[in-house]
């Protein structure tokens, strides 16, 4: 795998850090390098053999990439691992389209979720935990909740907000839709090749 | 440490920075063993994302709020149900429309769904003198029988007959009849539904069955009103 199929690896199979990343810093072009530079020195250390799962290099990614996001909200960020690889990245013009594309399909299965919460109570247990930071004692004593309720919520949330995202595509009913009015269109056009014959 | 697949609350403190740093270094050594672990953390900040994205639409306070954006799911089903509809209706239409022409009378059904009869009859055969193209009467109801001689030297042979309307000196095929074999006199027969035929000039084409290439007779008329025409030929 060179830098390139492995930064291109990083965007596709980690859109969720990439946001994280970008939230946390606002600023494109630093949350590019940042991710940039974990994805080299992912790569830097693959190569020296020195990480102990392969298969599993996601992880390691994960580590330096928050790694480099504490050492910026420290001020402290150090020197790129490898400027000279990093220069060899092309830009990633198509990231942006993408990411919107990625981004679009979380706040659509986020929404759903969120709508099929029978209560306010959980919807606001969730906002609090997943986007406030909130912990969990201070949601559980705020919101009068035990905690078989609240990791209740949050394992159906999770559950739900999984089969949501992988439910890729159209849904069945949009399919069944489509084929409906494949099989109308082409017995309209049927119909009306019928009617320019048989008209006088 | 056990995976945080049955703990998200240390995932989420992972990712808030509260871990102290000897549990952040746990965490990330079974980071780097557990690639359940690193889906949960991807899906614990797509799901971060989608509830940030949320948030900045103002849509947090009531998911169930209606979307702006015209759903592609409601459109899609609104134009199935126009096009069932429409071919519903299509197909009442069709059925109440009886074929132009057949090969028998009784395939002919008037717009009430009664069988028609016939009321003219005309036969068709090529004349070496002829040069002019007969009137025919043209009644408003009824049907039409269409002889035609078929061409010679094909005796034992099937055919197919073609009405042609000329509108405009263009030909427009409206009625074909296949698989015809010839009467006892080597005519062959078609029957036309009168009501569906307006005034103008028409031709009988004859051909053998499923031979392209081979000749055709053409036997070119015109229709008018039975008030209009002349005095009809019944022999053109």
């Amino acid at each position: 795998m060179d830098a390139v199929e492995h930064l291109a690896a990083v965007y596709r199979d980690y859109p969720g850090l990439r946001a994280l990343i970008m939230r946390r810093v606002r600023d494109p072009q630093l949350a590019a390098d940042i991710l940039q530079d974990a994805a080299v020195t992912t790569l830097e250390k693959l190569r020296a053999g020195q990480i102990a799962e392969p298969s599993n290099i996601g992880g390691y990614l994960y580590r330096v990439a928050l790694n480099h996001l504490r050492n910026h909200r420290r001020k402290d960020r150090g020197p790129l691992s490898s400027s000279e690889e990093l220069d060899s990245l092309p830009e990633r013009d198509n990231e942006p389209a993408t990411a919107d594309i990625d981004r679009a399909r979380w706040a659509r299965a986020t929404r759903l979720m969120l709508r099929e919460l029978p209560t306010a109570r959980d919807r606001d247990l969730l906002v609090r935990f997943y986007l406030n930071d909130e912990t969990k004692e201070d949601i559980c004593a705020s919101l009068g909740l035990s905690d078989e309720h609240f990791n209740r919520v949050i394992f159906r949330a999770r559950n739900r907000f999984r089969e949501l995202l992988e439910r890729r595509g159209y849904g069945k009913l949009d399919l069944l839709s489509l084929a409906i009015l494949g099989l109308c269109m082409g017995s309209v056009c049927s119909a009306m090749a019928h009617w320019g014959r048989a008209a006088t | 440490m056990s995976t945080a697949e049955s703990d998200p609350v240390l995932v989420q403190n992972y990712l808030a920075g509260r871990l102290s740093d000897p549990d952040r270094r746990a965490f990330e050594e079974q980071l780097l063993k557990d690639a359940g672990l690193v889906r949960q953390l991807e899906e614990s900040l797509c799901l971060r994302e989608g509830l940030e994205i949320l948030s900045e639409q103002k849509l947090l306070a009531d998911p169930r709020a209606p979307r702006r954006a015209f759903p592609l799911r409601f459109a899609l089903a609104s134009a199935a149900t126009l096009a069932a509809i429409a071919i519903y209706l299509g197909f009442q239409s069709v059925n109440r429309s009886p074929p132009l022409v057949a090969a028998s009378v009784a395939a002919l059904r008037g717009r009430s769904g009664a069988p028609l009869t016939v009321v003219e009859h005309y036969s068709f055969v090529a004349l070496r003198e002829a040069n002019s193209t007969p009137d025919l009467a043209l009644p408003g109801t009824g049907a039409l029988e269409l002889r035609a001689f078929a061409p010679a030297g094909v005796a034992g042979r099937r055919f197919r007959v073609t009405l042609e309307e000329i509108r405009n000196q263009k030909s427009s095929q409206i009625g074909l009849a296949e698989h015809l074999a010839p009467d006892a006199d080597g005519f062959v027969v078609i029957y036309a539904d009168a009501s569906s035929l307006q005034p103008g000039a028409f031709a009988l084409l004859v051909a053998p069955d499923a031979e392209a290439g081979t000749a055709v007779e053409r036997f070119a008329f015109r229709l008018k009103r039975v008030s209009d025409a002349a005095t009809p030929d019944r022999l053109p």
